[in-house]
């Protein structure tokens, strides 16, 4: 307080005095204006983030801008390394994001070809239904019919009884036919024998009367006309065993006939009774089907519920995953505009001269590296493969081949790291590539990989830092 | 009672065809006066006539007695009211096929007159009785000749009736030769034989 208040003056009075003035001030802790401007550079020097080029001096002032520069330096490191695990963080989350996006898109997919399908399947019920409602009516004339049918072989069947009764009746009426012309014969043979009698007996008469020579002559006129009574009985009863015969053999023909139609009858009788029972069965199985139709109509109508249940999930899902979509997409943006900031930050703290700087710039652009790739397969970035950089060209493989100190090349992490890195650069050109072909599922195992290599080389990284760090300190030691 | 009218109305036939045609038996008495009566049978399709005044009597088959040895025409005897009878087959004796006898087989009984004189009854098996027709001697034309060596002397004549029909006339007393007709006269050898073949006899049916 004391040298501020009378700063200028003692500056002014400094110029005059000596050197051994001078000495003595400076014991009292004067300070001298080109130490001040001396001072004022490195304050400035700090400001502008050199942290490790501040000069050293024994003055208490010295040592205290040293400090001052070590903890805004350590400070500045910790928000690098932050910023630099931030930005990895929000990558991973980029990626994790971008992955839901990719899941959402199938879904999305899935879900509208579900639709067209419940659709599709809605329509066939719907066809189905019809059919199967057609088929109920046919069932349903079918039956009418049957039952008709029933109800003829029935009747038939009673109409054949009857008839059958009928036959039976005609039988016995031609068998007593017969018998009675059978009778009629006998009777005409017996008449016929009497005629026989007469005639002999009208002979024997002519004979006698023949043998009374003129006397017998009347006689004989009267024998003959018996004679020919006799002779007509004879033909009459000759011509009714004729009709006797001519009708025997029709009523033989007759009972034949009806025999047989006594036998054609009864075959109808089985063969109506038989129909009628298969017209029953017929009735019995049409019934079931028509009870099976009607289930399936009613199932069929379930069914049609169900269906038309499936169609408004699928639409509900639709609906949510287009708000799901645009949520990713929020959540894409707001992860892209913090990748900005991040960028920024980087860029700005880039600037400082900070121990193992360059360690975290690495770390950070294989960070953005994933992330540009994840962006690709969200669909919010375009990536041609071909300005992607191979693992000699970034940065980081600048610097690795570029290292000419052995003690460096020697260390596990620096030899463990080619691969890793190469990797990342070889699995994200090959993304870019099958996602450029259309193959996103294939790109999206190609960012998997990428993924995990990128992880080992932000490992190897921080490894290589800390190994360095502990060479670094023997390096010192030993010169 | 249609039965009954028709068996009337033929019975009003029969008695015209009876009694009506007057005319009729007036011409069959005349033609019994100018000719001959011949009672006809048949064998088979042809028809035969005999002299009425040869037959004793017509009879209805009955079962005859065999007598051995004696031709194949020969059927056995019968008993006439007490005259042992031979009865003959005409059909086997004229050499035609036999025939079975039937209730309304007839036998006709003829009187023979053999080279003797004498009398003998004999029974001629025929297939049916016919008519009695009265030809005039001279419608009965002789019979052809067939030679010696066929023996047609027991047919008399032919005669034709309604100038279709051919009648053949049998002389009867030629029909059997007269060892045939020896056995009707060998009585007591047949009452023998009749007596042996017991009461009963053979039916020849």
């Amino acid at each position: 307080m004391r040298r501020d208040r009378g700063g200028k003056t003692m500056n002014d009075a400094a110029a005059e005095i000596s050197s051994e003035e001078r000495a003595a001030l400076i014991e009292a802790g004067w300070v001298p204006p080109e130490r001040v401007r001396e001072l004022l550079g490195t304050m400035e020097q700090i400001g502008q983030g050199d942290y490790l080029g501040v000069p050293r001096g024994d003055c208490e002032l010295s040592r205290g801008l040293r400090r001052l520069a070590g903890q805004v330096g350590r400070r500045d490191s910790r928000t690098l390394h932050d910023i630099v695990d931030l930005a990895a963080q929000t990558a991973d989350s980029l990626v994790a994001a971008s992955g839901m996006r990719m899941t959402i898109r199938e879904t999305s997919e899935r879900s509208q070809t579900i639709a067209s399908t419940s659709e599709e399947l809605a329509a066939s019920v719907d066809t189905v239904a019809d059919n199967s409602a057609a088929v109920a009516d046919e069932t349903r004339r079918v039956q009418e019919l049957v039952d008709a049918g029933d109800r003829a072989s029935r009747t038939t069947h009673e109409t054949v009884q009857e008839i059958s009764g009928l036959a039976e009746t005609a039988a016995r009426r031609v068998r007593q036919l017969n018998q009675a012309s059978n009778e009629i014969g006998s009777i005409i043979e017996l008449i016929e024998e009497i005629a026989f009698q007469t005639n002999m007996l009208a002979l024997n008469a002519s004979v006698e009367a023949a043998r009374a020579g003129q006397a017998g002559a009347g006689f004989s006129v009267v024998a003959q006309e018996v004679r020919r009574l006799a002779d007509q009985t004879k033909s009459a009863t000759v011509d009714i065993a004729q009709r006797i015969r001519t009708l025997r053999d029709e009523t033989e023909a007759i009972s034949a006939s009806v025999e047989e139609m006594g036998g054609a009858v009864e075959r109808g009788r089985e063969a109506t009774t038989e129909t009628s029972a298969t017209m029953q069965q017929v009735a019995e199985r049409m019934r079931g089907v028509t009870e099976h139709i009607q289930n399936v109509s009613s199932v069929i109508n379930e069914q049609k519920g169900a269906v038309t249940q499936v169609a408004e999930s699928i639409s509900a899902v639709t609906d949510r995953t287009e708000r799901n979509v645009n949520d990713v997409e929020g959540t894409l943006d707001a992860l892209g505009r913090s990748t900005v900031i991040l960028t920024e930050q980087i860029e700005r703290l880039g600037e400082a001269n900070l121990p193992k700087l360059f360690i975290e710039r690495s770390k950070f652009d294989h960070v953005m590296w994933k992330r540009r790739i994840a962006a690709m397969l969200a669909g919010r970035e375009q990536v041609d493969s071909r300005e992607l950089t191979d693992h000699h060209a970034c940065r980081l493989g600048k610097w690795y081949d570029s290292v000419e100190e052995a003690w460096i090349r020697q260390l596990p992490a620096f030899i463990e790291l080619e691969e890793p890195h190469r990797a990342v650069h070889a699995h994200g050109k090959r993304a870019a590539e099958l996602f450029n072909q259309g193959e996103v599922d294939a790109a999206a195992a190609e960012l998997e990989q990428l993924g995990e290599n990128s992880d080992r080389v932000v490992e190897l990284l921080g490894r290589l830092a800390r190994e360095m760090d502990e060479q670094g300190k023997n390096q010192a030691g030993r010169a | 009672m249609s039965q009954d009218s028709e068996a009337g109305t033929l019975g009003e036939d029969r008695k015209a065809a009876a009694l009506g045609s007057g005319a009729d038996t007036v011409d069959a008495m005349q033609a019994a006066a100018d000719g001959d009566q011949y009672l006809t049978f048949t064998l088979g399709e042809e028809e035969y006539g005999v002299d009425i005044l040869r037959v004793q009597e017509i009879k209805g088959w009955q079962r005859v007695t065999p007598i051995p040895n004696t031709p194949h025409y020969v059927k056995g005897v019968i008993n006439l009211r007490g005259t042992i009878v031979p009865v003959i087959d005409l059909r086997e004796r004229f050499g035609m096929s036999a025939q079975e006898y039937s209730k309304f087989t007839v036998v006709v009984m003829v009187r023979v007159l053999s080279t003797g004189g004498r009398e003998r009854i004999m029974g001629l098996v025929v297939d049916a009785l016919s008519e009695v027709y009265t030809f005039q001697s001279e419608q009965i034309r002789p019979a052809p000749e067939f030679g010696a060596a066929l023996r047609t002397n027991f047919i008399r004549g032919l005669a034709t009736v309604d100038d279709s029909k051919m009648v053949i006339i049998l002389d009867v007393d030629e029909l059997l030769s007269d060892e045939d007709l020896a056995i009707a006269d060998d009585q007591s050898r047949i009452a023998e034989v009749v007596r042996a073949a017991g009461p009963g006899g053979q039916d020849h049916e």
